[in-house]
């Protein structure tokens, strides 16, 4: 497609769906809906704060009740707030879009996001992040296109005069296109989120460092230096811990059970109840370098060995948001011995 | 899809005191309903939210199941108000119970710490309802007082199918009239005054201190990490391995405990102790 073409296809579809699309602003990239006026554009920039709220609300309802009686509530998505039209994601990157894969595999049997995932249509795009973390992004080639989940996929080519190279990576992809009337389009199917040989290797042997060989200096380190603020795991795309917990109204035996996002690093994560009043005893995860250790082995050792994905996409958001500088890649240069740990 | 938060309702047949501030609810066995030892299922109190409660009772009795809850937090507390004929939401049973099944033919040591007698009663009353298939079995069971002590009118049952129960106290008021003898002390006491039978397989349920010195023992007197299972307790949530409050190094205590052999254990704690 040209310019031209892509801004009318974007103009096509908003007519049945609500856009959101990242946006340079000021200093920061924020996702916003985009009005239909506006001609859309592509960037490199990861907005600062991902996708993961409009696939998994940060908190929702799960259930009404009526006494032991649970009844199942839909999941109500950002977009719904403003205007009662199924959601576009566009201009997915491909770090977050294996962010994606993962959700997709920790929430596969889950109902609520299955739904919202039912009303989302995601559309991708080549552009990588040029920062300082760039080193950990593989370069864009189109043979990762059949392990990325999507339903539109645009590779970018900004000197070509056909400057987007539309892929359909779906069904429902296929579908919008054929609808706008465009044919020319190549079909990626997903095949699942690794290649053959397994998963990136770099990510591997940082799950092997965590596994097998641990140095208790650099825990002690990051437990110095974390204030646990838990600001790392709301911009991280694959963190996804949750509670639930009822919300009750006054009508007796009435309420609503939610779900809502929780943080590792908070003080409650690991509690549990007990007679004793000393909480401490009824705490598992004790000290800050516990807890930051903890939130490691999720990412780099439980989601790989749950979901065969690892669990970091190298987008750099948390070392971005962090308020003591915790930068994760050097971090995990610590953890594979290629950085002294002082 | 099924929706594994969605509960099945059963309702509450016989409601007793048991131990101090504990109570034994018995619940009818929903259709379909399968539980091996050491599980546990996560009840659901609208308004008030779930906890996690292991079962207690025997695997056998397909009428109906027991769960022992002592008064902790919300959850907990506001089961204490329910009555017979009430009715509870249950989801489960969750996780990986006592490897019952490894114990057959062979010599069983029981541990068990104040509420830990719980989990681990279920592999009581199968032991006793398959009696043959077990070796010698052993209970150690420490409690801090009289008060404190459950199922204390089953232990007369549990010696007469030659169980050897051995029961200490740590801090007894004498106001009871505990007809079973006890030692005076922590459940490691036990460890050096009763004789082991000859290479047992061991089931461990109580605090996490109790934990630290029970290993220890069990290590000096020659166990295999691959003989001793122990139950952990966590916080939990989905109870499906999902929201990461229970995980221990690689694994949750919801889906692969929260029994878990103690060589396993070992390799999961990264850098810290699990217990
Ligand atoms: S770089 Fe940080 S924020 Fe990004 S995926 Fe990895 S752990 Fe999460
Ligand atoms: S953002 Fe930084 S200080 Fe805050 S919890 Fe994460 S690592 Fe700790």
């Amino acid at each position: 497609m040209t310019e031209n073409q892509f801004q009318n296809f974007i103009k096509f579809l908003q007519k049945d769906y609500n856009i959101y699309v990242p946006v340079k602003e000021a200093s920061e990239v924020v996702i916003k809906r985009i009005e239909s006026s506006v001609d859309v554009e592509v960037i490199h920039e990861l907005p600062l704060h991902g996708w993961k709220k409009f696939l998994m609300p940060s908190c929702h309802a799960m259930f009404n009740f009526d006494k032991e009686k649970l009844d199942y509530i839909s999941p109500v998505v950002e977009a719904i707030h403003e205007l009662p039209l199924p959601q576009i994601l566009l201009g997915v990157s491909t770090l977050d879009l294996r962010a994606m894969a993962l959700y997709n595999q920790a929430f596969e049997k889950d109902p609520w996001y299955q739904d919202i995932k039912k009303k989302t249509i995601i559309i991708g795009q080549s552009l990588a992040p040029k920062d300082k973390y760039s080193f950990w992004i593989e370069k864009f080639e189109e043979d990762q296109l059949e392990h990325l989940p999507f339903d539109i996929f645009i590779v970018v080519k900004p000197d070509n005069k056909d400057k987007y190279k539309i892929f359909t990576g779906s069904e429902d992809g296929q579908r919008l296109l054929d609808k706008y009337g465009d044919k020319n389009y190549e079909h990626a199917d997903y095949v699942g989120p690794n290649r053959e040989e397994g998963f990136d290797k770099r990510m591997n042997d940082v799950r092997e460092a965590m596994k097998n060989k641990h140095n208790q200096k650099i825990w002690d380190d990051l437990g110095r230096r974390c204030i646990e603020c838990g600001k790392c795991t709301i911009a991280c795309p694959t963190c996804f811990c949750f509670d639930i917990f009822d919300t009750p109204t006054k009508e007796k035996n009435q309420g609503t059970r939610e779900r809502s996002s929780t943080s590792c690093f908070y003080q409650e994560f690991s509690e549990v109840a007990g007679a004793n009043p000393q909480a401490s005893k009824n705490k598992f995860l004790k000290t800050t370098a516990e807890r930051i250790f903890f939130w490691y082995e999720h990412h780099f050792v439980r989601m790989p060995d749950d979901y065969g994905v690892v669990g970091c996409v190298a987008c750099g958001r948390c070392s971005k948001v962090c308020p003591v500088n915790i930068d994760i890649f050097k971090e995990i240069r610590k953890i594979l011995g290629q950085l002294e740990v002082k | 899809m099924k929706n594994s938060y969605e509960t099945i309702s059963a309702k509450i047949k016989n409601i007793k005191e048991e131990g101090s501030n504990s109570k034994l609810f018995t619940l009818e066995r929903p259709r379909g309903f399968e539980f091996g030892v050491g599980q546990f299922v996560i009840v659901s109190l609208p308004g008030f939210g779930e906890a996690p409660i292991s079962i207690c009772s025997d695997p056998n009795d397909k009428k109906s199941f027991q769960l022992g809850v002592r008064k902790a937090g919300k959850v907990s507390s506001e089961i204490h108000n329910l009555k017979k004929g009430d009715r509870v939401g249950i989801r489960g049973p969750y996780g990986h119970g006592f490897p019952i099944e490894l114990a057959e033919k062979r010599n069983v040591l029981l541990v068990a710490g104040g509420l830990g007698l719980e989990p681990l009663r279920p592999a009581i009353l199968e032991i006793i309802a398959n009696r043959k298939k077990y070796q010698k079995v052993q209970i150690f069971y420490g409690a801090k007082t009289e008060s404190d002590l459950l199922f204390s009118n089953e232990y007369d049952n549990w010696l007469k199918n030659d169980i050897n129960f051995n029961l200490c106290l740590d801090n007894p008021s004498g106001k009871f009239n505990l007809k079973c003898p006890f030692i005076e002390g922590l459940v490691t006491v036990l460890f050096e005054k009763i004789p082991l039978a000859p290479d047992p397989i061991a089931f461990l349920c109580g605090p996490p201190v109790m934990y630290k010195f029970v290993l220890e023992k069990l290590n000096k007197a020659g166990f295999k990490d691959e003989d001793i299972f122990v139950s952990l307790e966590r916080r939990m949530n989905c109870g499906i391995g999902v929201c990461q409050h229970c995980a221990i190094g690689g694994k949750y205590t919801c889906k692969h405990g929260p029994v878990f052999s103690w060589a396993d254990l070992k390799e999961y704690k990264g850098g810290y102790n699990i217990i």
